[in-house]
C-alpha cells in the first residue's frame, strides 16, 4: 500500500477549533498535507458530543451522537481524527464501549437505523498526535525537519483525555510518564522542560469551565505559576479546549488573582503542528501564526509576538 | 460538609449501591477498600463538600440523597486519575458521570449543563457560531483559506434528542427550576 492510501483520515473539527481557534485547524492541515497524509471533510459532522456536559446529561444519547460522528467516517473508509482531547475522548471512549459492550451498539444502530445511518465500528478513532507518532513514526517527522531552534524552553501541556482512560487509549497504558509528545516537540530542537505538576489537569474538562469557573481559574493558575517558574518560553498543547484554558485563562488570572500572582502572565500558547510546521518550513501563515491583529475578544488572548520574535532570530 | 450526619439504618436507600452497580461499566463500586488514594490525586479536592472516596462510601452506605445533592458530583473535570491509580479498579470517573445522569434523571441538573446541552440541540455545536464572533471567525476562516463551517442537519440531531427522551428531560429540568 502507498503512503497516500496509508494515510487518509476524516478530519473531525470539533466545536472549539473551527469557531475559535481556526489558526489551530490550519496548522493541522498544512502538516498534514506535507507529510502527505490525505484529511477528508466530514460532511454533517455535530458536537462530538461533549464528554463532561453531555454524558453527565444523558449517557445513551452522548453515544448515539458520537456513534453518528464515528459512522461519517467510516462512509468514507477512514478513521475519524481529531486534534482535540475532549473529542478524543468521546469518540474513543464511545467507540470503546460499542466494541466490548455488542448490545450498546445495537441499541445505538436501532436509533442510527431511523435516521439512515449504521454504525459499524471497525475504523478506530485517532488523535492528530496517534496519527503522527504511532502512524507515521519519529523518524519519518524528522527526516522532513529543515530548521531547528537553538534555544527555546517549552512547556508541554498534554492534557488529560489523550492518555486516560489509559485501558482505551493507544498508549500501552503509560499515563504517569508518557514521553511521545516530548520526542515530537523535541524534534524541533526546542527543549521540552520538566515543571511541578506537569500533568495536571488545565481546568477546562468536566464543565468545570462551564459550570464553576471560580474553580477552574483556581487550578489554571496554579499550572500557569508552575510552567512560569519553570521559566518556559511557551506552551505546546494539543487540545484546543486546553488552549483555550490556557490561553485566555491567563488573561482571567491576570485579572482575578491580580495580588497574588505578581507580574501578569504573558507565556504565548502554542498547538503542537504550529510548532512542528516552522520546523519542517512551512510558512508561518499557513501555520495560523499571524502578526496579532486588533480583533478584540478574539483568540489568541495572550500575543505570540515573544514567540514570533524567537522564531525571527532563530529559524530564519 | 464537616458537620456529623447522623442517620437511622432505616433511612438509608440500602439499594442505591445496586443502582449504580447494576449499570454498565458501574460494577466496580462494590470492590472499593476505602484506601483514599482516589481523593490524594484528585484534581479538584480542595474544593469539593464530598472528597471522591467519601462519594463511594455514601453510595455504599445508602447516603442517597446527599450524594445527589452534593455540590462535589458537578465539580469533577473528568480527569481520570482517581480511576487510573485506584488499586481495586474502581472507574470512579465514570461512576461520577453516572451520578450526574441519575441527578439529571430527577431534572437536578445546573443549568449551565442543561443550556449546553440545548446549544447543542439548536446549534449542532456546544461552542456558539453566531452575531459578532461568527462574524470575525468567518473572517479569519477565509484569511485563513479554510472552509466554511457546515453543521450537521439538524433535524437529525433532533430525531436522537426525541428518541432517547433526552428532549423530555430537558423540559423536566426546565421545570424544575
Amino acid at each position: 500500500m502507498n503512503q497516500e492510501n496509508q494515510w487518509r483520515y476524516g478530519f473531525f473539527l470539533g466545536c472549539v477549533a473551527p469557531n475559535r481557534y481556526p489558526m489551530i485547524e490550519s496548522s493541522i492541515r498544512a502538516v498534514f498535507d506535507h507529510l502527505g497524509a490525505e484529511l477528508l471533510e466530514l460532511e454533517g459532522a455535530a458536537c462530538c458530543p461533549a464528554p463532561g456536559v453531555f454524558r453527565a446529561f444523558h449517557i445513551p444519547s452522548w453515544l448515539i451522537i458520537a456513534a453518528r460522528n464515528i459512522s461519517i467516517a467510516e462512509e468514507l473508509g477512514v478513521s475519524p481524527l481529531t486534534g482535540c482531547n475532549g473529542c478524543y475522548g468521546t469518540l474513543r471512549d464511545a467507540w470503546f464501549e460499542m466494541e466490548h459492550e455488542p448490545h450498546l451498539k445495537k441499541m445505538v444502530n436501532e436509533h442510527l437505523a431511523k435516521i439512515g445511518r449504521k454504525y459499524k465500528g471497525n475504523l478506530e478513532p485517532k488523535h492528530v498526535v496517534q496519527a503522527l507518532y504511532l502512524d507515521m513514526g519519529i523518524e519519518y517527522l524528522r527526516d522532513h525537519v529543515k530548521h531547528k531552534f537553538k534555544d527555546l524552553k517549552v512547556a508541554v501541556h498534554y492534557g488529560c483525555h489523550i492518555l486516560k482512560p489509559s485501558d482505551k487509549r493507544p498508549w500501552d497504558g503509560e499515563y504517569e510518564n508518557p514521553t511521545f509528545l516530548d520526542e515530537i516537540v523535541e524534534l524541533t530542537g526546542a527543549k521540552s522542560i520538566n515543571y511541578q505538576d506537569k500533568f495536571m489537569c488545565c481546568g477546562a474538562g468536566g464543565a468545570v469551565r462551564t459550570a464553576v469557573k471560580e474553580v477552574s481559574a483556581d487550578f489554571t493558575r496554579e499550572k500557569l505559576a508552575n510552567i512560569r517558574e519553570a521559566g518556559a518560553d511557551i506552551i505546546i498543547d494539543v487540545c484546543p479546549f486546553c488552549h483555550l484554558q490556557l490561553d485566555l485563562g491567563q488573561m482571567e488570572a491576570n485579572g482575578v488573582y491580580k495580588n497574588m500572582i505578581g507580574e501578569p502572565f504573558k507565556t504565548p500558547v502554542i498547538y503542537l503542528t504550529q510548532l512542528l510546521g516552522l520546523s519542517f518550513g512551512i510558512d508561518p501563515n499557513k501555520l495560523g501564526l499571524i502578526k496579532n491583529h486588533n480583533l478584540a475578544g478574539v483568540p489568541p488572548f495572550i500575543s505570540i509576538d515573544p514567540f514570533m520574535e524567537i522564531v525571527k532570530e532563530q529559524l530564519i | 460538609m464537616s458537620q456529623r450526619l447522623r442517620k437511622q439504618a432505616v433511612e438509608l436507600d440500602k439499594n442505591f449501591r445496586y443502582e449504580i452497580s447494576q449499570k454498565i461499566g458501574a460494577k466496580s463500586l462494590l470492590k472499593c477498600i476505602q484506601c483514599g488514594v482516589c481523593s490524594s490525586g484528585c484534581t479538584v479536592t480542595e474544593y469539593v463538600d464530598l472528597q471522591p472516596h467519601r462519594i463511594v462510601a455514601s453510595c455504599l452506605l445508602g447516603l442517597k440523597e446527599e450524594v445527589l445533592s452534593s455540590q462535589a458530583i458537578w465539580t469533577c473535570s473528568l480527569c481520570h486519575r482517581c480511576t487510573e491509580r485506584c488499586p481495586k479498579n474502581v472507574d470512579y470517573s465514570f461512576i461520577l458521570a453516572l451520578l450526574r445522569s441519575m441527578a439529571a434523571q430527577e431534572g437536578r441538573i445546573p443549568k449551565e449543563y442543561s443550556s449546553s446541552v440545548i446549544t447543542i440541540l439548536e446549534n449542532g455545536f456546544v461552542i456558539p457560531y453566531s452575531e459578532g464572533m461568527k462574524k470575525n471567525i468567518d473572517k479569519r476562516r477565509a484569511r485563513l483559506g479554510l472552509p466554511e463551517i457546515s453543521g450537521p442537519n439538524q433535524n437529525e440531531i433532533e430525531f436522537i434528542y426525541e428518541e432517547t427522551g433526552l428532549k423530555e428531560l430537558i423540559k423536566k429540568t426546565e421545570v424544575g427550576k
